[in-house]
């Protein structure tokens, strides 16, 4: 009967904990992801600039609590429309249109945050730590970084051309504006 | 308690989420332009939808990339073929212009093999199922040269054949037309 009460308060400190946090949201027009891709024949890159977000950020310790990017993968634009259609055949961007990543693991470091979350891309959720660059001013924070990502760890055959397939592994860059 | 616990922690992520995706995209099946032999099978009204084939839905249309990815792969396969047919005709065709007429026959049968797999190729483009995005690139792009090089090249073939009996002449022209400009489509085709 005791433990009821401390049950209670256990929750409350919960609720509190986390009403405490601020929620900074991402400015889509200033943010972007971009990946680099390599085929025998030359690289390309494609960008997005249709990123939405939201991070939690506790003011009393200054740290990011949580992280929650979405995006759509027909919105990756390589400058190639051709490519664009067949990069969404080749995601199956019909059944899987969303790329999302959470975080609720955020690692400080001297120059760097280290982001601990999971990615769930073409119906796979696996986990990636993002190593980004923080700034942070009255009331805007920049969130810059790279990362890379292995198209066959989501389930992905990677696309061939003239009988070369391109290579497994995507580097990414994101430049993401949060503000309160 | 724990469950309660992990539902308000699970909660958050989705609110999470919930906030982001408050303004849902509807997914668009097909894409807003397409060519006219795509849109007579493959459009809202087109025969594969009005004979209940296969119906509009997101299902069928990841069916309809799998069937799309294959005819573009044939498509190529042939391509390649075709091309090889066509430099056979052009030794075979400046052999019969300098008087070896021994090879007249051969000149013919590989011409009636490149034509037939040249049209096939052609066809298994023009029909595919049309893609998930049709976008309108700006400046001279890969696909665009690839596009437009089709034209010259289909109406090339055409004449080739037309002339092949009735003007050697204008044959030669369209048959060189065709390979110049065949050449340069498959060149100019990057991933």
């Amino acid at each position: 009967m005791f433990k009821l009460p401390v049950s209670l308060f256990f929750l409350l400190f919960i609720q509190i904990s986390l009403a405490q946090n601020q929620k900074w949201k991402l400015n889509s027009s200033q943010s972007q992801i971009s990946y680099e891709a390599i085929h025998l024949l030359h690289p390309w890159e494609g960008v997005n600039k249709h990123v939405k977000g939201v991070l939690l950020f506790d003011p009393a310790v200054d740290e990011i609590k949580e992280i929650a990017i979405l995006t759509q993968v027909r919105d990756f634009d390589s400058k190639n429309s051709g490519r664009d259609a067949h990069a969404l055949e080749v995601l199956e961007a019909l059944s899987f249109p969303e790329v999302r990543f959470y975080a609720n693991l955020i690692e400080y470091k001297k120059d760097s945050i280290l982001i601990h979350g999971q990615f769930d891309f073409h119906g796979v959720t696996k986990n990636q730590t993002l190593i980004a660059k923080h700034k942070i001013s009255l009331n805007k924070m920049n969130l810059s970084g790279t990362f890379t990502l292995k198209i066959t760890d989501y389930g992905i055959k990677p696309p061939s051309f003239m009988m070369v397939k391109m290579e497994d592994l995507l580097n990414f860059k994101f430049n993401s504006i949060f503000e309160k | 308690m724990l469950f309660f616990v992990f539902q308000g922690i699970t909660g958050q992520v989705n609110s999470l989420f919930d906030e982001i995706e408050s303004e849902k995209t509807e997914i668009e099946l097909l894409p807003n332009s397409m060519l006219f032999t795509q849109r007579w099978l493959w459009g809202e009204k087109g025969l594969m939808r009005k004979t209940n084939l296969l119906p509009l839905s997101i299902e069928n249309r990841e069916r309809e990339m799998k069937i799309r990815r294959k005819m573009l792969i044939s498509h190529q396969v042939i391509g390649y073929a075709t091309l090889a047919g066509m430099i056979a005709q052009g030794v075979l065709g400046v052999k019969l212009y300098n008087g070896h007429s021994q090879y007249e026959d051969a000149h013919e049968i590989i011409g009636n093999f490149t034509t037939a797999s040249y049209f096939t190729g052609a066809g298994l483009s023009l029909f595919a199922p049309p893609p998930l995005i049709s976008v309108k690139d700006k400046g001279l792009t890969s696909i665009k040269a690839h596009k437009w090089l089709a034209t010259v090249h289909f109406s090339a073939m055409i004449a080739t054949n037309v002339f092949a009996d009735s003007n050697k002449e204008y044959h030669r022209a369209a048959s060189y037309t065709l390979f110049g400009s065949y050449a340069l489509a498959i060149i100019s085709f990057k991933f």
